[in-house]
C-alpha cells in the first residue's frame, strides 16, 4: 500500500511538472500577448510591462521562475487583475465550484446508476428504451441548452429557484440539477453496460445455482463489479466538476472557477491560467489515485500494482 | 389492497408536499421588491471589474462602480449626466482655456473623514504619471503640461509637470494648448483623486499590487464607500455620510453584479433579481421594443462600430477602392434587417455629433453601388474583374461573423469582388492588428470624452492606436491646429475639416453608431441617459 502511494505520488509529480512545461510552452508559442489591447499601449509602457512580469529575461529563467512559484507554494499575482494572487482567485473560488460540484456528482449518481441499472435488466424493453433514451439525452444535450431550459422551467415558469446568482442558500439546486443530468448520461450507460457484462459471468450463473434471489445477485454480486467502469469515469469527472464549468457558471451566474479558467486564456493572463491549469491536473492526478484505491478495494483482483 | 392504499397515501403525500412547496416559493417576494423598500439599487454590471483602483483601471464595468466611489473636480450633472457639474471643485475659472484654476470644497472629505485638498489631486495625478505604475489611462492626464514627458521619464522632476496646489483649496493646472473640452475629460476615472494616507499605509505609491482597495482598507470620496467586493459574485456600495452633498443621495446600496452574458442577465431582470440590466439580447430588442416599452431604454452612446483598413496593401492603397468598398455598404439594411438593435447607421467617424455640439460634422458616407462601382472600374476592377480575393478579419464572436457575413455579401452583389471571412482568437486578432497582418479589420472605439478629437487623433501619423498604415501630413497639420486653437468654434471648425479628409482617404470604414439598449424596471427614478454612460448615482432613488 505504502510503495503503491509513494510510486502514485512520484508519478503524480511528474504528471504535474510536464504539465507546466507543456502550458508554459504553449503560452510561449501563443501568438498574441497578455498586453494586447483593444487600444494598443505605448511600446515604453509594454517593454515595463514586459520587465514587471519578466517576460523580458531568457525563456529558462522564466521557466524557473514559473516553477519557483508553485514548488514554493506560493503562486503569482495575477497579469490583469493589480492586486490579485492567483492563489487567492483559487481559494475564492474553488469552495464555490465544490458547493456545485457535491451534489452534482450526488444527483448524477442517483440518477444514472439506477438508470443504468434499470436498462440493463430489462433489456430491449420500454423501460430500456426510456432508460437509454434519457442517458443518451444526458450525453448528447449540451449545457449551454439544458442550463437555460432548467432556468426556464423551474425559475421563470414555475418561480421555485432564483435563475441566476449566489445570493440564496437554494441558489446551488438549478446548476447542480444541470450538471447532474448531464453527467448522469455517461455514468448509466456505463453502468447498464457493466451490469450486462457481469450478469452473463459464471460466478453470477453460480450465485443464482446457490439459490440467491434476483436481488442479491444483482446487488450483493454484480453490482459491485459493474460499477468499475463508472468508478474509472468518476476520477477525473469529480475532477472537473470540482474545477467548475464554464458555461454553468455563466449561465447561472456563479462565481466559481471555471469562468476564470476561461476567461483567463481569452484574457492571456499566463499567470492565472498556469496557475488553474495545474490546480486541475493536480486534482486529476488525486482522484486517479483514489480511484485505484477504490478499484482495489471493490475488487482485490486488480490489486494495487505499482 | 392494502398496497394499493400505500401507494396512494404515497401519491398523495408526494403531490400535497410538491404543491406547498410550490405555494412557498412562489410566493418569495422577489429581490428588487424587497431591496426597493430599503432603497438599495441592484444592477447588472457586465463582467468583474480588473481592479478598484481608478489609476490602474482600464475598463467600463470599473467606470460604473468609480462613478459611486470617487469623484473628480467635475461631476456629471444629476440632469444631464454629459454636462458639466461641480464636484471636489465648487467653481473653476480659465481665461485662454490652457490656465484653469480651481476653488475645492473646504467641507470635501474622503470617506473616512479625512479632509480632500489640492495636495491629493497633486499626489494623485503624480502617481498615475509616475512611469513605474505603468497606468494604461496616463496618457488621459496627457493635457497637462509636461506629463506625456514625465510619464516617458524624460523629466524626472513632477513640479514640472502643469499642476500646482496654491493652497488646500485652489488648485491651478497648466495645459499643452487650449481646451476647452478638458472639463469632460475630467470626469473620467483617470482624473479622479485617490488617497494618498490610505494608498501610502497598503503600499508605495507605485505598488501595483497594494490591497488599498480591499473593503475594509479602501476609502473614496464619491456619494458612496465600499461596504462589500466579493470577486465575480458582487459588489456593494453604501452610503458615504463625509460625501459633501451627502444630503442629496437617497439610495442607501448599490449592488453591482458582474452578470457576462447579456442573456443570463436578460433572465435575472425578468425573474425580479435585477433593477437594471447593463445590456440585452440582441434578438430580443425587437419584442421589448413593441411589447415592454416600460422598462426597455435605448441611449445613443458616444462609440462607433469600424472596419480598418490596411492601406498599405495593394489593391486597398489605392484610394478609389476603399471609397468603393465604402460606398457599397448598405448600413440602413445592416441595422434594420441584420442588428435589429436601434443602431444608427455611420455617416461619418465621429459617432452622434449632435451631442457634442458639432455641428459642422462632415455625414458624408451613405449607400451608393453605382458610384462604388464607377470607382472600382476606374480603379482597374471593372465589375470586380481581377480583384484579388481578401479576407475581414474578426475575433471570434457571433455579432461580429454575422456584419461580416452581411458586408461580404454586399460586396458580393453590388461589386462582384470575393471576400472571406477569418476569425481569430481576440490575442491573435490584436496581435495580426498590430502587425498589419491583415486586409480589412472589424474594430470598435469608444470615446472617452465628450469631444470629435478622442475619435480623430488616432488617425494621426504614428500613433498607436491607427493600426492601417495611413498617414496624410495635411490631417496631422489639422489636427495640430486645432490643438494651439483657442476659440471653440474654429477649433471644431478644424476638426470637421480634418474629419472631412479622414472620410476622403477612408482607411476606415465606418458601419454604425451604438445605442445602449438595457432594461431598467420603472421605479428606479433619475436616471438620465449619456452618450458617455456617465451616471450620477445621488440623483437616483427607488420609488415604493
Amino acid at each position: 500500500m505504502v510503495q503503491f502511494l509513494a510510486s502514485r505520488i512520484l508519478q503524480g509529480i511528474v504528471v504535474v511538472l510536464a504539465v507546466l512545461v507543456i502550458t508554459f510552452f504553449l503560452q510561449k508559442l501563443s501568438p498574441s500577448s497578455p498586453f494586447n489591447n483593444e487600444r494598443e499601449i505605448p511600446p515604453e509602457q509594454r517593454a515595463r510591462f514586459e520587465e514587471y512580469f519578466g517576460f523580458n529575461k531568457r525563456w529558462d529563467e522564466q521557466l524557473w521562475r514559473v516553477f519557483t512559484h508553485y514548488a514554493t507554494l506560493n503562486p503569482p499575482n495575477c497579469m490583469k487583475k493589480p492586486g490579485r494572487g492567483v492563489g487567492e482567485i483559487i481559494v475564492q473560488a474553488f469552495p464555490v465550484s465544490l458547493a456545485i460540484a457535491v451534489p452534482s456528482l450526488l444527483i448524477a449518481l442517483l440518477l444514472g446508476i439506477p438508470l443504468g441499472a434499470i436498462a440493463a435488466l430489462k433489456p430491449h424493453t420500454w423501460q430500456d428504451r426510456t432508460a437509454t433514451f434519457l442517458a443518451t439525452l444526458g450525453v448528447c444535450l449540451p449545457s449551454l441548452v439544458l442550463g437555460p431550459i432548467v432556468a426556464l422551467i423551474f425559475g421563470l415558469w414555475l418561480g421555485w429557484f432564483n435563475v441566476s446568482g449566489w445570493m440564496d442558500p437554494g441558489d446551488w439546486v438549478l446548476p447542480s440539477l444541470t450538471l447532474g443530468f448531464i453527467y448522469s448520461g455517461p455514468i448509466a450507460r456505463l453502468t447498464r453496460g457493466g451490469l450486462r457484462e457481469t450478469l452473463v459471468q459464471d460466478f453470477i450463473r453460480t450465485a443464482r445455482a446457490k439459490g440467491v434471489d434476483e436481488r442479491g445477485v444483482v446487488v450483493r454480486h454484480a453490482m459491485k463489479l459493474a460499477c468499475l467502469p463508472v468508478l474509472n469515469y468518476l476520477g477525473p469527472a469529480v475532477a472537473g466538476l470540482l474545477t467548475g464549468s464554464f458555461v454553468i457558471e455563466t449561465v447561472f451566474q456563479i462565481p466559481g472557477l471555471g469562468q476564470h479558467f476561461v476567461n483567463s486564456a481569452f484574457e492571456n493572463d499566463h499567470n492565472l491560467a498556469m496557475g488553474i491549469t495545474l490546480f486541475f491536473a493536480v486534482l486529476v492526478v488525486v482522484f486517479n489515485i483514489l480511484v485505484d484505491l477504490l478499484q482495489a478495494a471493490v475488487n482485490p483482483k486488480i490489486g494495487l500494482k505499482t | 389492497m392494502k398496497s394499493w392504499l400505500i401507494r396512494l397515501a404515497v401519491l398523495v403525500f408526494l403531490v400535497t408536499g410538491v404543491y406547498a412547496f410550490h405555494e412557498w416559493r412562489t410566493n418569495r417576494p422577489p429581490r428588487v421588491i424587497a431591496a426597493a423598500r430599503e432603497q438599495r439599487l441592484i444592477l447588472g454590471n457586465g463582467s468583474e471589474v480588473g481592479t478598484l483602483d481608478p489609476h490602474l483601471a482600464t475598463g467600463q464595468p470599473e467606470h460604473m462602480i468609480f462613478s459611486a466611489l470617487f469623484e473628480g473636480l467635475v461631476a456629471p450633472d444629476p440632469n444631464n449626466p454629459d454636462a458639466n457639474a461641480p464636484g471636489v471643485a465648487s467653481s473653476w475659472e480659465t481665461t485662454d482655456f490652457i490656465h484653469w484654476t480651481f476653488h475645492l470644497r473646504p467641507e470635501a472629505k474622503w470617506s473616512d473623514g479625512t479632509p480632500l485638498t489640492a495636495h491629493d489631486f497633486v499626489w494623485s495625478y503624480q502617481r498615475m504619471l509616475t512611469p513605474e505604475l505603468i497606468a494604461q489611462y496616463a496618457s488621459m492626464l496627457f493635457p497637462l503640461k509636461n506629463a506625456e514627458e514625465f510619464n516617458a521619464g524624460k523629466i524626472k522632476d513632477f513640479s514640472e509637470v502643469g499642476i500646482k496646489a496654491k493652497d488646500d483649496h485652489t488648485l491651478e493646472l497648466t495645459l499643452t494648448g487650449p481646451m476647452p473640452y478638458v472639463l469632460g475629460m475630467m470626469k473620467h476615472y483617470s482624473w479622479f483623486p485617490v488617497p494618498r494616507h490610505v494608498v501610502e499605509k497598503f503600499g508605495s505609491m507605485t505598488d501595483r499590487e497594494s490591497r488599498w482597495t480591499r473593503a475594509g482598507n479602501m476609502v473614496g470620496n464619491g456619494p458612496f464607500r465600499l461596504k462589500e467586493w466579493r470577486f465575480t459574485h458582487s459588489t456593494t456600495v453604501e452610503r458615504n455620510p463625509y460625501y459633501w452633498d451627502a444630503g442629496a443621495v437617497k439610495l442607501n446600496e448599490i449592488v453591482f453584479l458582474p452578470i457576462k452574458s447579456d442573456a443570463t442577465e436578460e433572465r435575472a431582470f425578468r425573474d425580479g433579481q435585477l433593477h437594471a440590466t447593463m445590456t440585452m439580447p440582441l434578438p430580443q430588442i425587437p419584442d421589448y421594443r413593441k411589447n415592454h416599452q416600460d422598462v426597455f431604454h435605448e441611449d445613443p452612446l458616444l462609440s462607433v462600430y469600424f472596419y480598418r483598413i490596411n492601406t498599405t496593401k495593394p489593391p486597398l492603397n489605392d484610394k478609389r477602392v476603399r471609397r468603393a468598398l465604402a460606398l457599397a455598404v448598405d448600413r440602413e439594411s445592416l441595422i434594420k434587417n441584420v442588428l435589429r438593435g436601434g443602431q444608427k447607421p455611420a455617416v461619418g467617424m465621429t459617432p452622434h455629433p449632435e451631442y457634442l455640439g458639432y455641428t459642422n460634422a462632415p455625414q458624408v458616407l451613405k449607400f451608393d453601388p453605382e458610384e462604388a462601382r464607377r470607382l472600382l472600374a476606374e480603379a482597374g476592377f471593372p465589375d470586380g474583374k481581377g480583384f484579388p480575393k481578401f479576407d475581414i478579419l474578426i475575433n471570434t464572436s457571433e455579432g461580429h461573423r454575422t456584419i461580416a457575413e452581411a458586408i461580404q455579401e454586399m460586396w458580393k452583389k453590388h461589386l462582384n469582388i470575393p471576400v472571406g471571412i477569418h476569425n481569430q482568437d481576440w490575442g491573435v486578432y490584436l496581435e495580426s492588428q498590430r502587425r498589419l497582418d491583415y486586409s480589412v479589420c472589424r474594430a470598435g472605439w469608444v470615446g472617452d470624452y465628450p469631444d470629435p478629437y478622442t475619435f480623430l487623433s488616432i488617425w494621426k501619423t504614428g500613433d498607436g492606436n491607427n493600426e492601417t498604415g495611413w498617414s496624410n501630413p495635411a490631417y496631422d497639420e489639422l489636427l495640430a491646429k486645432s490643438s494651439v486653437e483657442g476659440d471653440a468654434k474654429k477649433r471644431l471648425e478644424l476638426l470637421g475639416q480634418a474629419e472631412a479628409l479622414l472620410l476622403e482617404d477612408l482607411p476606415i470604414i465606418p458601419i454604425y453608431w451604438y445605442v445602449h439598449s438595457y432594461l431598467m424596471r420603472p421605479e428606479v427614478k433619475g436616471w438620465k441617459p449619456s452618450v458617455l454612460e456617465h451616471r450620477s448615482y445621488k440623483a437616483l432613488e427607488l420609488a415604493p
